[in-house]
């Protein structure tokens, strides 16, 4: 799901660096203000373990693999705020130190998979607890939780390609809802073991100071990073990008408009039907692999409550 | 491992560095630790991974990490902010990228090899972007014909941009040791704490994930044949594991930490000095991110 360099236009880029180094910004000074020195060191040698973590391979469907990816998991265990800053800098890593997703593209990378997966993850585990703050409430939360950090990141990664005129819609959407559907189900389960696991073992890791934020201030949070992120697309659908200016600018052989533009203008009636019709198979699939994995999660539980 | 022979100085105590060389390796330079016993001759933990290359010696690696850093964004920018780069373009980058891999004497061919990585991802979008003239339809003809123009010079682009900023990327972490490189990034102003998270990642990722591999060693030889959900299950357990172990061991860290004096700031063993050499260095790499951008 990193986005390598060149992928996105300029607006784009730009628009989600304006609206990623705020929320990293306040998630520092937070961090800062609540977490003590000894909380720091923790949050940093957990931000190590994330990392290593992520050479957990999963097999997917048809042959290819995912991967752990912990932003959920981060936000579950350390509240939302630290999994900002450890998902920040393990992509600042990966960007500098592997070459894996761009640096320009390092706002938008941030924005999918370190504010908005881990906000998602925390939001609702957050909700899913308070509505029932039991063992299996707890397991069922954290399930969710990764399954729609996993989504959530992805379906921004997927509409970001598809506002840069990079894929059509139901390509760029569809594929990246329909795959991380299933990706999120592995993630969604190792995150709702390893949460049962450190309640059965340490539950007091849990209870972190800094993991209470009050829900209200998540859902502002939300509501601004909606607010941006409908700004990122106005600002993005805006004028051409330097690709296509110079498209228009060196060749009339090849009609430049329509080549890099804004997402909605130019669908004609085939297309929009594939989209949507892509667009709606995703929607199913997710909601299939969604039941499925519920339904195993709590005839697990089930299972083990009986003793098996 | 060969014992390693390097230039004589009696044996110095206590961590340092000089430059030294290993058997068919290049000369290179990290802290290590002379030991009493003969051989071998002093003990260092040798990175054998990509990063093991930015122990070699050379005028590249001298340079200030902030003059690297701001070099290659400087053609990143250049890459990504310019048209779709044409063959002269295209050509005369890779020879300065792999003119400056030389002169830093990395393995030119693994520093390649690497950066294909990046290829897989930014292919498959490429391939989408020929269909965007076709309104988004996806036929087999939207390939071949309807937008054999434009659409194959954006797949270009994408591509090619992808491949040059990877590229550039990979030679900056492979001429920059990781502590230098976040020293450099402080110095432009990173926040202390991303500082610290990025030390913390360099310093336990590798110790945590040899943890990692000893447990999924010990799953394997206590003979697991389990189903794919299990195995999920199992490695769910193995990940709450290695939290507990290492929030334990994050609790030991700091204790020690502050049985070495911490005081809340992260000391730093590197003294950068911006010298003329990597005002020069800069300013030639920035000319040429330029040059690309008007030509």
């Amino acid at each position: 799901m990193h986005i390598p360099e060149g992928m996105l236009t300029q607006q784009t880029t730009v628009a989600s660096w304006i609206a990623s180094l705020p929320v990293v910004g306040y998630a520092v000074v937070t961090v800062r203000k609540k977490m003590s020195d000894s909380r720091v060191v923790l949050m940093a040698v957990l931000a190590a373990l994330i990392f290593a973590l992520q050479m957990l391979n999963f097999p997917v469907a048809g042959g290819t693999s995912g991967h752990f990816a912990g932003g959920a998991a981060a936000a579950i265990i350390l509240g939302p705020w630290a999994a900002v800053l450890i998902m920040t800098t393990v992509l600042i890593i990966q960007a500098f130190m592997f070459a894996d997703g761009g640096v320009l593209a390092l706002g938008a990378n941030m924005f999918n998979m370190a504010i908005v997966g881990p906000m998602v993850g925390w939001a609702v585990y957050a909700l899913v607890t308070k509505l029932r703050d039991t063992r299996v409430g707890r397991s069922i939360g954290s399930f969710t939780a990764a399954w729609s950090a996993t989504m959530a990141a992805a379906l921004c990664a997927g509409l970001m390609l598809w506002i840069s005129g990079r894929a059509p819609f139901g390509i760029a959407v569809g594929s990246m809802a329909f795959w991380h559907a299933i990706i999120g189900v592995g993630e969604g389960l190792i995150t709702a073991a390893l949460v049962n696991y450190i309640l059965s073992v340490r539950p007091d890791i849990l209870e972190a100071p800094e993991r209470t934020v009050s829900t209200r201030g998540v859902a502002i949070g939300m509501g601004v990073l909606a607010f941006l992120a409908a700004g990122l697309s106005f600002l993005a659908s805006g004028n051409p990008d330097g690709l296509e200016y110079v498209y228009e600018k060196i060749g009339t052989s090849y009609t430049a408009t329509e080549l890099v533009s804004g997402p909605l203008p130019d669908y004609a009636v085939p297309g929009l039907s594939n989209e949507t019709l892509a667009g709606i198979l995703a929607g199913f699939v997710g909601v299939i692999v969604t039941g499925v994995g519920l339904y195993a999660v709590i005839t697990a539980l089930r299972g083990r409550r009986l003793g098996q | 491992m060969t014992p390693a022979s390097h230039d004589k100085h009696g044996s110095p105590q206590g961590v340092h560095r000089h430059v030294h060389a290993h058997d068919a390796e290049p000369k290179h330079r990290h802290p290590h630790h002379h030991t009493e016993r003969d051989a071998p001759a002093h003990e260092h933990t040798h990175g054998t991974g990509f990063h093991a290359l930015t122990y070699i010696c050379s005028p590249i690696h001298e340079l200030d990490p902030r003059a690297k850093i701001a070099s290659a964004l400087a053609i990143v920018i250049a890459v990504v902010v310019g048209p779709p780069p044409r063959a002269e373009e295209f050509g005369a980058l890779v020879a300065l990228l792999v003119a400056i891999a030389l002169l830093a004497r990395l393995p030119v061919l693994r520093v390649l090899k690497r950066s294909t990585l990046v290829i897989p991802f930014a292919g498959t979008i490429a391939l989408f972007a020929p269909l965007q003239g076709d309104a988004g339809s996806l036929n087999v003809t939207g390939f071949a014909t309807a937008y054999a123009g434009g659409g194959w010079i954006a797949a270009w682009a994408i591509l090619s941009k992808a491949w040059l900023s990877a590229f550039t990327m990979l030679i900056l972490a492979a001429t920059t040791p990781p502590p230098q490189l976040f020293e450099g990034m402080a110095r432009l102003h990173m926040p202390r704490i991303i500082i610290m998270l990025l030390s913390f990642i360099f310093r336990y990722a590798d110790v945590l994930r040899a943890q990692i591999v000893s447990m999924r060693r010990a799953i394997a030889s206590r003979g697991y044949a389990l189903s794919r959900w299990r195995t999920l299950k199992l490695y769910g357990h193995l990940a709450g594991n290695m939290f507990i172990r290492s929030y334990e061991r994050g609790e030991r860290v700091y204790a020690s930490m502050l049985a070495r004096g911490y005081t809340g700031v992260l000391p730093t063993t590197e003294h950068l000095s911006f010298t003329l050499t990597d005002v020069l260095a800069t300013t030639t790499m920035l000319l040429a991110a330029f040059a690309l951008l008007l030509y």
